[in-house]
């Protein structure tokens, strides 16, 4: 069983809280991580699908991250990333191309992968050199823990080792009825609205019919299906977790009013947004930065930058054509935007919005938003009949 | 205070009434549907994608 696909699953984690509740009045709070890599193992075992996959990635990453920073100490990040997201990469690959002489997605593939490679990525980049190599349970904890084992919120090990460590504390009445909140809020928006718009909204026409109204019907539904589908997943992540006493990220912050690119990211899948940034964009502009050609150009080089870390976000999908292509299309909105920016800013004035007042400018500028987020994301969803 | 806690305390009991419902009729007609072979209507529904 996976993580939210049956009323089972509910009744497990009330379960699991319940008895992790008791458990804050006979331990001491340092074995907080104890009792929760328990049921984040006895999950793993008894019900999550493929255990053994998870259990050998597991061992894998810790055993590399290990080895590579300190037994061989190599300094430059890209060997280790390669070797850790090797497992991620080849069952990408193996989607698209199927040039193996056997399924390697029989294999390597399981359900979680992405979101653990992407964790295990995060905790090898954010390990300073002379940092020690965390202890197994609480890395294992990372990775496992039940709530978000399935697609995210993409935490960070501190924030994550941090609310670990007063978990017990974390168990009070407010938090359980923040926690309660959100989760009742997940199951509103993932049961019944991303429902309701996907019954009788987004298949009420032919999903590949080429009639403009078919299209728009088709594009603007997904983008409400998408959002209310993974934002109640991450709510339920939310709420869940915080009743156990850990604090998950929150992922999404209304994004049909966000203004811009930018601010739609922040608002949108934020700890994606978040990832990509910090282990992506961030190195990969500093490291056009050094580069000679590139240093009088400080626009071209952050376009550059935001072109191919949303390619990479598509990619990451997918080796598939709408996936490339609507991680493409979040790359040039952005660029097109911070070009914007960086041209107003130049001449001291809005270019095409100067003598207009701020409030119809933001009532534009989400129209705007609204209506490219929902094209780009018509294309992520495979339904535009001109890429089938 | 006690006028509020009890007009809240009603908002949600309407509240989550109303949800248990909307779930209950979206959901129950799964149970019997022919292709679902889960015995789980929501599972059924996420088998879809």
């Amino acid at each position: 069983m996976l993580p939210f696909s049956s009323f089972e699953f509910f009744i497990i984690m009330a379960l699991f809280i319940g008895i992790i509740a008791v458990c804050k009045y006979f331990f001491a709070i340092r074995k907080y991580k104890f009792v929760l890599s328990f049921f984040n193992a006895l999950f793993l075992i008894a019900i999550y699908p493929q255990p053994c996959h998870f259990f050998i990635l597991i061992i894998f990453s810790y055993i590399i991250t290990y080895l590579i920073s300190e037994v061989f100490r190599i300094r430059k990040k890209i060997w280790g990333i390669l070797i850790l997201l090797l497992p991620m990469l080849l069952v990408k690959l193996d989607i698209r191309f199927n040039f193996y002489p056997f399924e390697m997605n029989n294999i390597l593939s399981f359900a979680g992968l992405s979101y653990a490679s992407f964790r295990i990525m995060g905790y090898y980049m954010d390990k300073a050199p002379d940092e020690e190599m965390t202890d197994f349970i609480s890395y294992f904890n990372f990775l496992s823990f039940t709530p978000t084992l399935l697609i995210g919120p993409i935490d960070k090990f501190r924030r994550f080792k941090t609310s670990q460590d007063t978990g017990f504390i974390n168990i009070t009445t407010e938090n359980f009825i923040i926690g309660w909140n959100a989760m009742v809020k997940g199951i509103v928006f993932k049961f019944i609205f991303a429902e309701v718009v996907d019954r009788y909204w987004m298949n009420i026409f032919p999903s590949t019919g080429k009639e403009i109204l078919y299209m728009a019907n088709n594009m603007y539904s997904y983008y409400f299906y998408l959002f209310f589908d993974f934002a109640g997943y991450s709510l339920m992540a939310l709420g869940i977790g915080k009743m156990m006493g850990m604090n998950v990220p929150v992922n999404f912050t209304n994004p049909f009013i966000a203004v811009n690119p930018q601010d739609f990211w922040r608002r949108f899948h934020i700890s994606l947004g978040e990832w990509l940034k910090d282990y992506f964009f961030t190195p990969l502009y500093l490291y056009l930065t050094r580069k000679k050609n590139l240093k009088k150009y400080p626009m071209t080089r952050q376009n550059i930058a935001l072109l191919m870390t949303f390619l990479l976000m598509g990619c990451w999908n997918g080796f598939k054509l709408n996936y490339i292509l609507s991680g493409l299309l979040f790359g040039i909105f952005s660029a097109i935007h911070s070009t914007y920016v960086f041209q107003c800013k130049k001449r001291g004035k809005d270019i095409f919005f100067g003598g207009i007042n701020p409030k119809a400018i933001k009532v534009i500028s989400i129209f705007i938003m609204f209506n490219i987020v929902a094209f780009a994301l018509y294309i992520f969803s495979g339904r535009c009949p001109f890429l089938n | 205070m006690k006028k509020v806690t009890i007009k809240k305390f009603l908002i949600h009991a309407v509240l989550y009434a109303g949800i248990a419902i909307a779930i209950y009729y979206l959901y129950s007609p799964l149970n019997n549907h022919p292709n679902n072979k889960t015995g789980s209507a929501i599972h059924f529904v996420y088998q879809k994608f």
